[in-house]
């Protein structure tokens, strides 16, 4: 049982740090995750600034 | 199958889009943003009859198709991109009765981009109470449309609305206007150069900075056997397409259009005066505020006392029933505390949203507006940028975006810049918290000190986001010129249904967003505080209990036993003392000296618990950094929080509640704020929690720059990282010396 306990929580923290890491960390399209498209904002006429 | 149609939902603002969305989708919503813009993007599936449903889309108010901000550019954009998975079979363009023509302007421009339009001609209720009468079966004729009379507040016309949606193939997407009268030479030439593209749509994108597939702007521009028109020239040409437009709206509306001025009832006029009065419209405002405040601490109480106790008694649950281990311990103290820490606040954060959508649905909200411009113009703010100051009372994050309807670039950068000052739904589980443990419960007139206290702390916000922007004003030497236009709708009795979907919406991306975050991190934090690498950590219950036997108890402790102990005696001594029979007097006697074992197991596990956590990685890390926060009246354990926090404010809460959890060996069930007010300074021996430390973290709070997706969202906007990092360095700095000053007057 101790074993499997010990398990499931490195399960869980691995998935915290990696959750964590996704979120604040690792560019977007790391890992094959979701790309940031290629919109307007940022261009010289996309009206922002 | 089912056949799914388009829809695009377009108008002014103020003229009940939103209703009329909440009411074909209800609670089948999806909010997100346009692909590489931040602008909000809602969708909704409406059924129709006959199986088919209508993907409807909710698209930011314009005015007109000659936009002037980026979110208005959203609409054009899409309106000329047939290619666009969203564009419209059909678009259902929203106007009010009372403003129907000024609201007729962009629908004559939708209608020539030869997109079936249905009119949907919002707030009839209202007809009667104005005087107004319409000719809806000639307007439909004149504008060679249909037209849906309904009331999204009484949900009157719903159906038959959806019924010209599912019959959209009906409607005519004839153009109601030929603008090439406005200049036909140039716009012969314009068709000579491009034979196959519509000339509405071409003329709209010269006019304007939106790509129109495949041809773009550039692309008019470059074409050598086209020259194109002087910006100045274009503006004109723009203006005398405006004026047929109204020519055109002012002939249909003569005929089918007609207000009885006698029998309109209005007394909204004098309302006005009241409420945007420079004396009582601000008094007015901040009673306003102060009753909002108040009744979120009142009201709430008693649900958040009682989600705490649920938590508190789940996670002794967990502990009693699931096998003891150490995944059974990261539940109840980790996954559990860190949850509990967020959930416990929903009640005082669906009541702020629920105030906030009533002063909006009533009108109010525009007034405020108005009353603010006075106050923003001499800081180089204008009342626009009341509209993202206000929205950062829910989050900084849509408030930031909602900047991008303010057209002069340097007020726009000023109010990115101060939004992050407005007390945003984060910061509130921090202020709660604290000021339930720091200020005490007294009234004043009637009045909560805690209520007061958390109305200061908004003023404060708000108070230091002018500030800033004065500065910034005066710092920045960004040549602009700007106008200030506000609309002010008709007041309204708020729409239940409105209401509750914005409260449930805005609470539920609260709580999700913020929740996963916290959840991981409190994940994090209890494998740091429940692990360690020194030996001190893994021979903790020898090194312990060897101190005990040699020095005895730590300070604190020998006292807390002595009291208790002292209390204990007093109550079961009288009664050994008075006892005839020898055999209770001993047994009374027996009985003290139990309770002392137990007072004295107590505090050996508290010990060693918190030697663990001490020693433990995060305890390691905490105390590195201690030596930073100590000024501030912080312990380490406050330190990590306010590190952690450093991702999303909100994490605070739970980082204490984990870290105090895994700190905590006792079995009996306590509560986070209880465990937070029994936390004692080991340096002052006196509560860690007092006025000197709590008045120094809310101003902490108050002013630091905790939130990475905010510097994110300001990265995006101001497409640099210059401003962010500028905007985190002050605000840091900013917040670490206000709350050093504080604590050092205080302490």
């Amino acid at each position: 049982m101790e074993v499997i306990q010990a398990v499931l929580v490195y399960l869980t923290l691995g998935y915290a740090v990696f959750f964590l890491a996704k979120k604040y960390i690792l560019p977007k399209g790391f890992f094959g995750l979701k790309k940031e498209s290629k919109g307007s904002c940022g261009q010289d006429n996309c009206g922002c600034h | 199958m089912s056949k799914s149609i388009n829809v695009a939902l377009i108008g002014n603002p103020n003229t009940g889009k939103t209703s009329v969305f909440n009411q074909l989708t209800g609670l089948s919503q999806k909010v997100g943003n346009y692909p590489g813009i931040t602008v909000e993007k809602k969708e909704g599936i409406c059924k129709l009859s006959r199986g088919v449903k209508a993907h409807i889309l909710d698209l930011p108010g314009t005015y007109s198709l000659n936009t002037t901000s980026l979110d208005e550019s959203v609409v054009v954009e899409l309106l000329l991109n047939k290619k666009d998975k969203d564009f419209p079979d059909v678009a259902v363009v929203v106007s009010d009765v009372e403003n129907l023509k000024r609201n007729l302007l962009v629908f004559t421009q939708i209608k020539d981009l030869k997109i079936p339009s249905i009119l949907v001609i919002n707030m009839s209720d209202r007809m009667e109470k104005k005087g107004i009468s319409l000719n809806i079966s000639l307007l439909e004729e004149l504008l060679n449309t249909k037209v849906a009379l309904i009331s999204s507040r009484k949900g009157t016309g719903i159906d038959g609305l959806k019924q010209l949606i599912a019959d959209y193939k009906t409607i005519s997407a004839e153009p109601n206007l030929d603008t090439t009268v406005i200049a036909p030479e140039y716009f012969e030439k314009l068709r000579k150069t491009f034979p196959k593209e519509d000339l509405y749509k071409l003329w709209i994108v010269i006019t304007q900075d939106v790509n129109f597939m495949p041809i773009e702007k550039k692309a008019v521009k470059d074409t050598s056997s086209f020259t194109t028109k002087s910006k100045a020239e274009l503006k004109r040409l723009q203006q005398k397409e405006t004026i047929l437009r109204y020519q055109f709206i002012n002939k249909v509306l003569k005929e089918t259009y007609l207000i009885d001025r006698n029998a309109a009832k209005g007394w909204r006029a004098s309302i006005d005066r009241i409420l945007t009065h420079r004396v009582f419209g601000y008094l007015i405002f901040l009673f306003i505020l102060v009753t909002i405040f108040q009744a979120i601490y009142d009201w709430s109480s008693y649900p958040m006392d009682f989600i705490d106790a649920q938590f508190a008694a789940a996670s002794e649950w967990i502990k009693t029933t699931l096998p003891p281990g150490v995944f059974t311990n990261l539940l109840a103290e980790g996954i559990l505390a860190g949850i509990g820490g967020i959930v416990i606040f929903i009640p005082q954060i669906a009541f702020l949203f629920l105030f906030i959508a009533l002063l909006e649905e009533s009108g109010y909200m525009s007034r405020v507006v108005f009353l603010m411009d006075r106050i923003m113009r001499p800081f180089g703010l204008s009342g626009k940028s009341i509209v993202p100051l206000i929205s950062g009372t829910a989050c900084a994050i849509p408030a930031v975006m909602a900047t991008r309807n303010i057209e002069n670039w340097k007020e726009r950068l000023i109010t990115i810049l101060v939004t992050p000052f407005i007390t945003c739904s984060a910061r509130l589980p921090v202020y709660l918290i604290i000021i339930a443990l720091v200020i005490p419960e007294g009234r004043f007139f009637g009045l909560s000190y805690q209520a007061l206290t958390l109305t200061l702390l908004y003023l404060i916000g708000f108070g230091a986001a002018i500030f800033s922007a004065m500065i910034l004003n005066k710092i920045l030497k960004i040549r602009s010129r700007s106008f200030f236009v506000v609309e002010m709708p008709s007041y309204k009795m708020p729409l239940f249904k409105n209401v509750f979907y914005t409260v449930v919406e805005k609470t539920k991306s609260f709580v999700y967003g913020a929740g996963k975050i916290i959840l991981s991190i409190s994940i994090v934090l209890w494998f740091l505080g429940s692990n360690g690498y020194s030996s001190e950590f893994n021979n903790a219950e020898e090194i312990v209990t060897q101190k005990i036997e040699t020095i005895g108890f730590d300070e604190y402790n020998q006292e807390q036993i002595q009291r208790e102990l002292n209390s204990y005696r007093s109550r079961v001594m009288p009664e050994a003392s008075s006892a005839s029979d020898s055999e209770m007097a001993l047994a009374m006697r027996d009985s003290i000296q139990i309770k002392k074992l137990s007072l004295e197991n107590k505090a050996r596990n508290q010990e060693i618990a918190s030697y663990k956590l001490e020693n433990s990685y995060i305890g390691t890390i905490g105390k590195a950094i201690e030596p930073m926060v100590l000024p501030l009246g912080y312990d380490w354990k406050i330190g990590i929080a306010v590190l952690t926090s450093f991702a999303a404010r909100e994490v605070f809460v739970g980082t204490l509640a984990t870290i105090y959890s895994v700190g905590n060996d006792e079995e009996e069930t306590e509560t986070i704020k209880e465990r937070m007010a029994s936390e004692i300074n080991p340096k002052t021996k006196k509560s860690l929690f007092n006025l000197a430390s709590g008045i120094s973290l809310l101003l902490f709070y108050a002013f630091a720059m905790q939130c990475m997706s905010t510097l994110a969202i300001v990265k995006r906007e101001t497409n640099s990282w210059r401003w962010p990092i500028a905007q985190l360095i002050f605000m840091s700095v900013f917040a670490y010396i206000v709350a050093l000053i504080a604590f050092q007057v205080l302490k």
